[in-house]
């Protein structure tokens, strides 16, 4: 089979991670025997596509057509799918369509709902296969998705747990890091829904003994701001695996999520199993379901900054106790590796 | 009337029509994205899906839902319509022909949201009234619920003639000779690489007035990753008969460049075709032609009013040729330019600046307005 690999988010950040992601998942292909092509051909073409938002699709699928693609594998999730649909709509195309979808949106919008059912009920569409942090059996789909389940093609639609980014180790289950410090870290971008602020925010409620340790990227004002706020700041950009170095260093991983972030996946819980780190999370899906199952951690009400320090030092005293209940590696077996969006994708 | 009034640009509207409905008893909930802090605009910005189902939140009470910005996402809005099967306030927006003769999904998606029942007026800011030519992708629009209007401009060009050639160019501190000017933003669909490569092709007694629109410097918002990073590098190299500026002219002082210049070169991609743009406009404010490329609106308004040559698009060789011919044949040009009625046309209903396309609009909509 001839498959068209298009990974939005290269075409949308270029980042080394999809990179990483993109370069494994064409290589399964491959080595299933299928002719890959990729596109956009070149990041000059990446920031031409980017510069024509509402066509982006279009040349993606005139690109498809004149490369006499069987099968368009659309890697990340559909960043705009009304437009995706509305090219679909509006053309008429010989390839097959494969396609990544996150539970994130349909949690938040019916309207971005209705537009994954008509999407997924085109004849182009083989599959859809939609992300989520906790396999099959433990998936609790979000109301407006079981509001359209019923009518959309179901056979169609396929549930992945996302896979994991950093690469497995055997770490140490080891007690604190440090008897005089509780070290706790957060790592990963500054952004809204990630919304480390609110990390920043819960430290005055933090016993005096616990200490934040960020790892961020180099933004001097920004590590500057948080410096005075005694933040201990790890400011290296960590490469794929190497972000054990600032595991390594912590005792707990905190998620400081907004509710935007319900129904979305992460790379940070798996990140801090994998060095068998407990978690402080917000409590809503899936961070709740998760440390509930595999008690991987404590939770805290979501975006209250008063909880977040409290639980903290909960997690402080009891510690010890977290970790010896805490089954990070029955937690793991839910992640899975990135190739299995190959599979998915060509499989009947 | 209960009336949600919406911007949903990144930057303030020119005349809101907010205080002249609330004076005529309106109730109304001004809901406007300029005016948040850049954390919640970006976020909107990013998640336009959920701009939409605030705004609807917002206005499933209301009577009139009112845009006045363009629709960003027609496609999803279309979407919120759909799950909301009992929303019943009426919709006005507006909106720009840009994309629309060139993507067929797009023209749809606006075909269909106007056919919407609750769906009452489509403003469409044009550089081109009467006579306006439909892009075939619209076809089958319903024109009876469309109307067209000025696009709006920050700059007053009614002051243009109260400048002198000789003052101009004393404030700007340039000398004699033929100044061509290029002025715009520092952007792939403004063809400010395509213009800079022209520039070493150009003879030497073509000066040039280069003016680059951005703020210095540059936010990366501003920063268009289609430009090759070294764009500046080569001005320079090329600039030897040319006089460069940087950073925003503050309203009312673009009058000023325009004066100050024998010609004017739009370099613009095919992607700006049907898009608006204020250099015509102030060009023939300041009676000098233009030097265009042969797309719409641009070709129109040379071939109706014979305000300047047209060159093929993206060519640079033709737009060389071009600049020399507009040169050669200066006063052959500027004897036949009829510069008044092309502003005629663009003023043909009325401008935004003034505020009465929102006295036309309302009256339209039988909504009584001070």
């Amino acid at each position: 089979m001839r498959i068209l690999f298009y990974d939005e988010a290269t075409c949308l950040n270029h980042d080394e991670l999809s990179m990483f992601f993109t370069n494994r998942i064409i290589k399964r292909f491959r080595d299933l025997g299928h002719e890959v092509y990729s596109y956009p051909p070149s990041v000059k073409a990446a920031n031409l596509i980017r510069s024509r938002h509402f066509q982006m699709y279009e040349e993606l699928f005139a690109f498809a057509e004149d490369c006499k693609a069987d099968l368009l594998f659309h890697n990340y999730h559909i960043a705009v799918p009304e437009y995706f649909l509305s090219e679909l709509k509006a053309g008429s195309y010989p390839f097959k369509i494969v396609f990544l979808f996150s539970f994130r949106e349909i949690n938040r919008s019916l309207a971005r709902t209705l537009v994954l059912k008509e999407l997924i009920e085109r004849p182009e569409v083989k599959t859809a296969i939609g992300l989520t942090m906790l396999g099959e059996e433990n998936f609790l789909p979000p109301d407006n998705y079981k509001r359209i389940q019923a009518s959309t093609k179901a056979y169609k639609v396929k549930l992945v747990t996302d896979p994991i980014c950093e690469p497995r180790y055997d770490s140490v289950f080891s007690d604190r890091v440090s008897k005089k410090k509780f070290r706790v870290g957060y790592f990963g971008r500054w952004t809204d829904a990630k919304s480390p602020q609110l990390l920043l925010e819960a430290m005055k409620y933090m016993d005096k003994d616990v200490r934040v340790c960020i790892n961020m990227p180099s933004n001097k004002d920004l590590i500057r701001t948080v410096a005075l706020l005694g933040v201990e700041i790890d400011a290296n950009f960590y490469k794929m695996g190497e972000l054990r170095n600032f595991l390594d260093k912590i005792d707990a991983v905190i998620c400081p999520h907004s509710r935007l972030y319900e129904y979305g996946q992460t790379g940070m819980p798996a990140t801090a199993y994998i060095a068998k780190k407990p978690i402080v999370a917000p409590d809503f899906y899936y961070f709740n379901k998760m440390v509930k199952l595999y008690r991987t951690g404590l939770l805290y009400k979501p975006e209250d900054p008063v909880s977040l320090g409290v639980t903290v030092n909960y997690l402080k005293h009891r510690y010890h106790e977290t970790m010896m209940h805490a089954n990070f590696d029955k937690a793991l077996k839910e992640f899975t590796e990135v190739e299995i969006y190959a599979d998915k994708a060509v499989e009947d | 009337m209960k009336i949600v009034y919406f911007n949903g640009n990144m930057i303030p509207i020119v005349d809101p029509a907010v205080e002249r409905l609330r004076k005529a008893s309106h109730e109304v909930i001004f809901y406007d994205i300029s005016s948040k802090d850049e954390s919640e605009r970006t976020r909107f910005h990013i998640r336009h899906f959920q701009m939409y189902q605030n705004l609807m939140d917002l206005a499933e009470s209301a009577d009139l839902l009112y845009f006045t910005c363009p629709i960003g996402s027609p496609e999803m809005f279309l979407y919120e319509l759909k799950v909301r099967p009992n929303f019943k306030a009426k919709i006005v927006s507006t909106m720009m022909f840009r994309g629309l003769d060139r993507s067929k999904a797009r023209a749809q998606a606006i075909i269909d949201l106007i056919n919407h029942p609750q769906f009452e007026l489509m403003v469409f800011g044009t550089l081109i009234q009467d006579g306006f030519k439909w892009p075939e992708t619209l076809e089958g629009i319903n024109k009876s619920k469309v109307m067209l209007v000025s696009e709006p401009f920050n700059e007053d060009t009614r002051n243009f003639a109260k400048i002198s050639k000789q003052n101009a160019r004393a404030k700007l501190g340039i000398g004699d000779g033929m100044y061509l000017l290029w002025s715009g933003s520092w952007s792939h669909i403004r063809g400010a690489d395509l213009f800079i490569d022209a520039m070493k092709y150009l003879d030497d007694d073509i000066k040039i007035l280069f003016h680059k629109n951005v703020p210095d410097p540059v936010p990366p918002i501003n920063i268009d990753p289609t430009l090759r990073p070294n764009l500046h590098d080569d001005l320079l190299a090329n600039s030897k008969n040319a006089t460069i500026m940087e950073g925003w002219v503050p309203e009312g002082e673009m009058v000023y460049l325009y004066k100050a210049c024998d010609l004017c070169i739009l370099s613009h991609r095919k992607l700006y075709a049907y898009s608006v743009s204020g250099i015509p406009n102030m060009a023939a404010s300041a009676r000098i032609p233009i030097v265009a490329p042969d797309f719409y609106y641009f070709n129109e308004i040379v071939n109706r009013h014979k305000v300047g040559v047209l060159y093929e698009p993206e060519n640079i060789q033709a737009m060389v040729d071009a600049i020399h011919f507009a040169r050669d044949h200066y006063w052959w040009i500027m004897n036949q330019a009829r510069f008044e009625d092309s502003l005629k046309d663009y003023y043909a209903s009325g401008s935004w600046r003034e505020g009465d396309i929102h006295t036309q609009i309302f009256k339209r909509l039988g909504v009584p307005i001070a």
